[in-house]
């Protein structure tokens, strides 16, 4: 036993030990503060510590457990000195001291230091462990106990506070952190006692932290420095706050607030709010361009039948006609992303969404492409209803089973799967699903995963991956994320590059039941029988496609350009069937025309003809008589079909 | 008051005593100041820690009459009561003084 150190903030305490200790002939190391104990302790090994409870920087408490972590002061024999035994007991579970000493008048403490230091050289150690000296006789008094409880509510605040608390002297050297802090920086205790505050960070942000602390300390005012610094991947604001400590000494509080989320969130946010834009974009063109393709898709309709088997042109324009519906395929998604036509507002049923998708013809055909992929399901009976649009959602689940198919290039598999999900906690992934209640749609596939830099944009439209030519029209995840947002859902989606991709729609669930299910109608026969029909339509191209069409199906046909030419048409005449442009400039449009038609027939018939599916006029045409509705641009099929059922629906029920 | 008679009361050499006596003096007269000027801040809790430190050491060296002066004074920051903590400050100031004057 020779070399001693004591730990004291008082000068006093300091120098009768040390008086004390060299009396007896053995080396003294002094320290004033924790820090200062560390900084000698690189240095000077001691076989006994004499440590004050009460310190500023790092506690008496904190010291002993740092020394404890020290393997090369694992023999160092702790003694606590304090003044507190004689309010409160002293602890050995939060104090990892081999034994208590209490200070008091010198006379008694010089006794008890050289009786403690005596049974230590008679290797006694063993039988002062976990004693507690002096206690009995000391200045009595009721106070220190009320500012040990005002410590333990300081204590019981930085331990529980979601910030991390460091609080640095000399600019750098960490002399307390909370468990908050201690949990955002990943480091022990003891590790991070006494270490430089800056060095715990990557070496570009080290100079900008040093710079901060200076500048704060030398202002100071608090400063909070704009960016976060980044750390074991979390991304940590830093709110720097000078103060003055107990010895007049300034030190640096940081709060540390962990903002990984946020920024994710944030993120999440932008995302979003490009692709609103990006669809808005989108559909303001494709409005444009639907009337336009009109006349290409409908023509060649019209052309055809009058073309020889053997004629030459036969096959570009079966070529052009084909082109045609692919830019109407297009055209289509960009309205569904433009978002103009509000989803109806149906009972729809996912299930059943997806079977008939997996019977369905196009998915024959996918199918065809990838014959060594095997698709499984797993539907939940008795799913809660979702409300919405069948058309919408259909397309966007029939996109993401395409694509889960069309990622497999050799043999795997793709999971579908249904399910009733209750989420207690958010989920926090491509986007934050808040808790409740939903229908969780899955679909995995063991394909060939999305690359991380794809990830962020496959949401995006004509972002697409996909040889060109095979499938898609590069919209499909675009009509997927406008789908999914207009019934209030969320899309989830992780992907491993050669493991595959799940993507997880969450809808919140409908409370209404699912309505059984409408018999369809059988194909009608779309040749008329001479009905007379009126088209109504601004565009003077569309009329003549459109007449041209209903020739040829066999109906008798006049057009008019203007709602109120057609007004006036019919004050003249009676027609079997009117077919109505929705939108019209300039003049009425497709609902007034109609409105001023009832007041003349009021059964009249009526198509009304529309590039968007969903708007509130349309809406209202549809509930003011025999009205049915068929979305432009139309083929001869379609059409004729709209006219049969219209024409053939009424006299049946006639 | 006796310095000698306080150094023989705690077995100790009234020349140690006075070194030590020297060094509380010295300290005491910072945590005074500091205490005046915590309490301009209002800052209690600082007032405190201060007087309990004062408290401690001059235990140590047997001063009990500025010892229950500094434990009034940590009752008082726990009342926020700094007329009281004035006060008292004022007479430790002058208790310390006479030490100073007497060594």
């Amino acid at each position: 036993m020779k070399q001693i150190m004591v730990v004291d903030n008082h000068p006093v305490m300091l120098r009768f030990m040390s008086n004390q200790l060299q009396k007896n002939g053995y080396m003294v190391a002094t320290a004033a503060d924790g820090l200062s104990a560390l900084e000698t302790l690189k240095t000077f090994i001691p076989d006994v510590v004499f440590i004050d409870l009460v310190m500023p920087n790092i506690s008496g408490e904190k010291l002993c457990q740092i020394i404890r972590s020290r393997p090369e002061l694992k023999d160092c024999f702790i003694v606590v000195l304090s003044a507190i035994i004689a309010e409160e007991a002293p602890s050995f579970e939060t104090c990892d001291a081999d034994m208590f000493l209490a200070k008091g008048p010198f006379n008694n403490l010089s006794q008890y230091v050289d009786t403690t230091m005596q049974r230590l050289e008679q290797g006694q150690a063993e039988s002062l462990k976990g004693t507690v000296l002096g206690g009995e006789q000391l200045f009595k008094r009721e106070i220190t106990r009320e500012l040990l409880d005002s410590k333990k509510q300081y204590e019981a605040t930085l331990n529980h506070m979601s910030e991390g608390l460091v609080e640095l002297v000399g600019q750098s050297a960490v002399v307390f952190a909370n468990p908050a802090a201690l949990d955002i920086l990943g480091r022990p205790e003891a590790d991070l006692l006494s270490a430089d505050f800056a060095g715990l960070f990557v070496q570009a942000d080290q100079e900008k932290i040093r710079r901060h602390i200076a500048e704060a300390a030398a202002s100071g005012c608090q400063t909070e420095p704009e960016d976060p610094v980044e750390l074991n991947d979390k991304r940590i604001n830093l709110k720097i706050i000078p103060v003055a400590d107990e010895n007049t000494r300034t030190s640096v509080l940081i709060i540390l607030r962990d903002v990984t989320l946020e920024k994710q969130l944030e993120a999440q946010l932008q995302r979003a709010k490009k692709m609103e834009a990006v669809g808005t974009l989108a559909g303001g063109v494709a409005h444009d361009l639907n009337n336009v393709l009109s006349a290409i898709v409908t023509y060649p309709d019209l052309i055809l039948p009058q073309l020889p088997e053997d004629s030459p042109i036969r096959r570009p324009v079966l070529t052009m006609r084909e082109s045609g519906n692919k830019a109407v395929a297009i055209v289509q998604d960009l309205l569904t992303l433009a978002r103009r036509g509000v989803p109806t507002k149906m009972i729809v049923d996912i299930n059943r969404i997806i079977t008939e998708f997996l019977k369905s013809p196009e998915y024959r055909k996918i199918q065809s492409y990838h014959p060594g992929v095997s698709v499984v399901t797993r539907l939940e009976d008795d799913m809660p209803a979702l409300s919405g649009s069948p058309v919408h959602l259909s397309k966007a689940l029939m996109n993401l089973i395409s694509n889960a198919v069309e990622a497999i290039e050799d043999t795997g598999k793709v999971e579908i799967s249904t399910q009733t999900a209750h989420l207690d906690q958010p989920v926090h992934g491509y986007e934050t699903v808040p808790r409740g209640k939903y229908l969780r749609i899955r679909i995995s596939d063991t394909g060939a995963g999305i690359a991380p830099p794809d990830m962020e944009h496959i949401f995006e439209p004509f972002y697409t991956k996909k040889k060109m030519g095979r499938s898609g029209t590069g919209l499909g995840m675009a009509v997927v994320w406008g789908t999914v947002k207009d019934h209030d859902g969320y899309i989830d989606i992780e992907s491993t590059e050669a493991k595959g991709t799940t993507v997880t729609l969450y809808f919140p669930a409908s409370r209404r039941d699912l309505e059984p299910e409408k018999p369809v109608t059988a194909k009608a026969n779309v040749k008329g029988k001479g009905q007379f029909v009126l088209v109504v339509d601004d565009v003077r191209e569309q009329r003549e496609i459109t007449s041209a069409i209903l020739s040829s199906l066999g109906y008798g046909v006049d057009t008019v350009p203007s709602g109120e030419a057609a007004v006036s048409f019919i004050q003249e005449k009676q027609v079997d069937l009117l077919i109505l442009d929705m939108i019209m400039d300039p003049g009425i449009d497709g609902l007034e025309t109609y409105e001023r038609i009832l007041e003349i027939q009021p059964d009249q018939k009526a198509i009304v003809v529309s590039g968007y599916s969903e708007t509130p006029r349309l809406r209202k045409i549809q509930e003011l008589g025999a009205v049915e509705f068929l979305r432009k641009p139309y083929t001869m099929q379609s059409l004729g079909e709209t006219i049969a059922k219209i024409l053939n629906h009424s006299e049946e029920e006639s | 008051m006796d310095i000698n008679q306080l150094a023989r009361n705690l077995d100790m050499d009234p020349e140690f005593y006075r070194e030590l006596l020297a060094l509380f003096i010295d300290n005491s007269q910072k945590e005074l100041a500091d205490l005046r000027e915590s309490l301009s801040r209002q800052d209690f809790t600082r007032a405190s820690r201060l007087a309990h430190s004062l408290k401690g050491a001059a235990v140590n060296l047997g001063l009990n009459g500025i010892a229950g002066q500094a434990e009034s004074i940590e009752t008082a920051a726990k009342n926020r009561d700094s007329i009281t903590i004035d006060a008292i400050a004022g007479q430790m100031s002058y208790e310390v003084n006479e030490l100073a004057r007497l060594l």
